[in-house]
């Protein structure tokens, strides 16, 4: 019996097959048991210690005044409040294992709210990215797009969720500062287990930019300086255009291990690497521009309402079946072109802020410091 | 314990620990670093070689013209033409790994320009298909469904994308046949990545049938003469009903390793095989017939807006939760029924066109002929 079952694996582990061989199906991981405790960390249970849910009392819980006639157990503390200036750390913990979903609904100036990830103790973190753009929601609250792809899902009203995996081997720890003026209220849960983690297992990055208005002629850069081994495993864009017309011929270029001058791979257009085509079904009727959005389990565009001169965009792509990889370092970027007269690219000056998601073997090279202010700010 | 059984327990235990990892869920692949170099063909690196993308100049770019005040880098050579009668090589590459994705937007006659991959260097094509119709979009340019699968994405407006994953050991060649009378534009971008491939890997194949009208209680026939070891993956089906009615009551049957009459697996009626039910919500006022159209990771149906007197949908059905798997050869056939008088089945003369997916061992038995152009295209 153990024999009949053991020579496959043999083969796996000692041909060195990569993944692809073994995951013919992603219902059968849950036909093998797993050695693993299953932890979730909410405001509910901030160190997602086992039987310590719940326990917040009348005194000190934030809904206390809604549970005052229930008592303990009563949803006594179901969110915190962050108010401006400070950080709250959102859940940290010790072990080994891997993050396996994340669900938020915040409350606030999405832009200036910044969520921070540590693995392992690090002192710069592996993620630094404002809360809405970290869901691919980058355009404020009441502007949430509907969002259905397989690592990240915006569900209504504004249910932020992510499914990327995050291991770590000592422990992580989740932070959430306001940099904005008012005070900031979040709901969460960090569903993780605490598990062995095979030796070669990267860690999650995320990074986010924000240029605007983009310098004439300049490319814009979505991430440099990665440092590492790895693989590039998604893009959120969101593109506000400052001028009429179309905004999305510009072509993206991965530079990978050493490329200087010319990309390894270079794309045909922005809306061709969201895997979209054709302006996304473009659409002039005088100054209103209509297009068609979709959201894939890896691909997806929502065009934002908004009754400003901007028109505003969010793209995503998840490099779920065709991560890049690199060895030692990698840079991405995008050009941002529309057309003008007599068949001419145009070069635009537009509002381009990103999110690049990767995972890498640590230790990664540190962040660019975060834009702040009205660099940073989403203009009303 | 005898040494032996311990060595095999300890193997066991740390094969099954990666293997449970592995499997766990679609995202977890992205937890393990892989020996591999992502590439990807495009008509900006028509060689996929490392550094050597968007290199074209001005005298040579497709988009010169738009690109003559910015120079080389900026989109100068982002799609290519095939003219009529023309065979273009969009891709051609030399190693060992796997396609992980292919986006492409291509314009003209859907129904006569034809996908053929080559693997190894193979004389004859594993997959011969008209590129809607391996999209699942085989009603022509302007009747693109839109489709949000696992395997197979169509956004908008004309964004088609392949998630197969392709193994080849020598190398592959993807070539676009034009057998219209215009000239055809493709932007496209082949993904894949240089990696060892497991011995045991099958080769993806996919074939395309078209009978116009089925004769008289004729079963049309999927696929037929697949000879070797491996997996049928899915099937594409655009069905136009040439009479008034219900048209979706026939039978798909399975003929597995030498089942001659009957089929080792029967369905119960096509939209059933489809995995929707009751006439997919079929509704008729007047002469008008609407449907509940839909696309779920697995399966999928749409009806085609058309004016004409043929009634026309798409059908997908992805086997990746469910492959059938064969030995030595397998035949794949559906019925044509509706409804008439009495309660009895009407046997259908309608148009059928279907592409077949499977992976399998090469060789592979060389496909039919394809139909001559004047068979293939879809009436205006």
């Amino acid at each position: 019996m153990m024999t009949k079952h053991v020579f496959p694996y043999l083969l796996m582990v000692f041909c060195g097959l990569s993944a692809m061989d073994v995951m013919a199906n992603p219902m059968e991981g849950l036909c093998a048991l797993k050695d693993a405790d299953t932890r979730s960390i909410s405001p509910e249970n901030f160190t997602g210690e086992k039987g310590k849910g719940g326990m917040a009392t009348l005194e000190e819980g934030t809904a206390a005044h809604a549970a005052r006639e229930l008592g303990q157990g009563w949803k006594v503390n179901p969110y915190v409040n962050i108010e401006p200036g400070a950080t709250v750390v959102l859940g940290e913990t010790t072990g080994m294992g891997h993050i396996n979903h994340i669900w938020i609904t915040p409350t606030g100036e999405y832009r200036t709210t910044i969520l921070r990830f540590y693995w392992d103790d690090e002192i710069s973190p592996s993620v630094e990215v404002p809360v809405g753009d970290f869901f691919a929601a980058g355009w404020g609250m009441g502007k949430e797009p509907r969002i259905t792809s397989l690592a990240v899902c915006v569900n209504p009203r504004s249910g932020f969720n992510c499914y990327w995996q995050m291991p770590f081997r000592k422990g992580f720890k989740i932070t959430m500062e306001n940099m904005g003026e008012k005070k900031a209220r979040a709901f969460y849960q960090i569903d993780y287990t605490l598990e062995s983690v095979p030796e070669d297992a990267p860690y999650f990055h995320a990074q986010f930019r924000r240029v605007n208005p983009l310098p004439e002629k300049s490319v814009y850069t979505i991430v440099d300086g990665i440092k590492g081994r790895g693989h590039y495993v998604g893009t959120y864009l969101a593109h506000g255009a400052n001028s009429p017309g179309w905004w999305g011929e510009g072509e993206i270029k991965f530079f990978i291990d050493g490329d200087t001058e010319f990309p390894t791979i270079c794309g045909t257009g922005e809306e061709d690497y969201f895997c979209g085509s054709y302006g996304y079904n473009e659409k002039e009727d005088g100054d209103k521009y209509t297009y068609e959005n979709f959201s894939s389990p890896y691909t997806g565009f929502h065009h934002i309402p908004f009754e400003g001169v901007q028109r505003r965009f969010g793209q995503y792509r998840w490099h779920i079946t065709d991560p890049v990889c690199f060895k030692q370092d990698m840079r991405v970027t995008i050009q941002s072109l529309g057309w003008q007269s007599e068949g001419r690219y145009l070069p635009l000056q537009d509002d381009l802020a990103s999110v690049a998601y990767w995972y890498q073997v640590e230790p990664h090279a540190p962040f660019p410091e975060l834009p702040g202010g009205d660099a940073l700010a989403i203009k009303n | 314990m005898k040494p032996q059984t311990l060595l095999l327990s300890m193997v066991w235990a740390i094969a099954s620990v990666s293997q449970a990892f592995a499997v766990s869920n679609p995202m977890s692949d992205l937890c393990r670093l892989k020996d591999a170099d992502t590439r990807s063909i495009s008509p900006e690196n028509f060689t996929g070689e490392k550094g050597k993308g968007g290199m074209a100049t001005l005298e040579t770019g497709t988009a010169a013209r738009a690109a003559r005040e910015l120079g080389v880098g900026w989109k100068v050579n982002p799609y290519v033409h095939i003219e009529p009668g023309a065979t273009f090589t969009l891709g051609e590459t030399t190693g060992m790994g796997v396609i992980n994705h292919i986006w492409m937007t291509p314009v003209g006659d859907y129904r006569l320009m034809i996908f053929r991959f080559y693997w190894d260097g193979e004389d004859v094509p594993s997959v011969e298909v008209p590129v809607g119709d391996f999209f699942a979009a085989g009603w022509g340019m302007g009747n693109e469904p839109r489709i949000s699968s696992l395997a197979v994405c169509v956004n908008p407006r004309s964004g088609f994308n392949s998630y197969w994953q392709m193994p080849f050991r020598k190398g592959f060649k993807i070539t676009m046949e034009n057998l219209g009378e215009k000239r055809a534009t493709v932007y496209y971008q082949i993904d894949y990545s240089l990696e060892t491939v497991a011995d045991y890997a099958p080769y993806f194949h996919a074939q395309f049938r078209r009978v116009n009208p089925l004769p008289d209680k004729v079963d049309y026939t999927i696929v037929d003469g697949i000879r070797g070891n491996g997996h049928y993956a899915g099937t594409y089906l655009a069905r136009g009903a040439n009479s008034p009615g219900w048209w979706g009551e026939g039978e798909i049957k399975f003929f597995i390793d030498g089942d001659t009459t009957f089929p080792t697996i029967c369905g119960t009626g096509e939209e059933d095989y489809f995995c929707g039910s009751y006439c997919y919500n079929e509704k008729k006022e007047g002469e008008r017939y609407s449907y509940e159209g839909f696309s779920s990771p697995y399966t999928g149906f749409y009806h085609v807006p058309y004016e004409g007197v043929q009634r026309r949908v798409g059908q997908y059905r992805w086997h990746i939760a469910d492959p059938v798997r064969f030995k030595e050869d397998l035949r794949v056939t559906i019925q044509s029924l509706g409804w008439q008088s009495e309660g009895r089945y009407l046997p259908l003369q309608d148009d059928l066109a279907s592409v077949a997916y499977w992976y399998q061992m090469e060789p592979h038995n060389p496909f039919p002929a394809l139909p001559a152009a004047k068979d293939l295209v879809v009436s205006e």
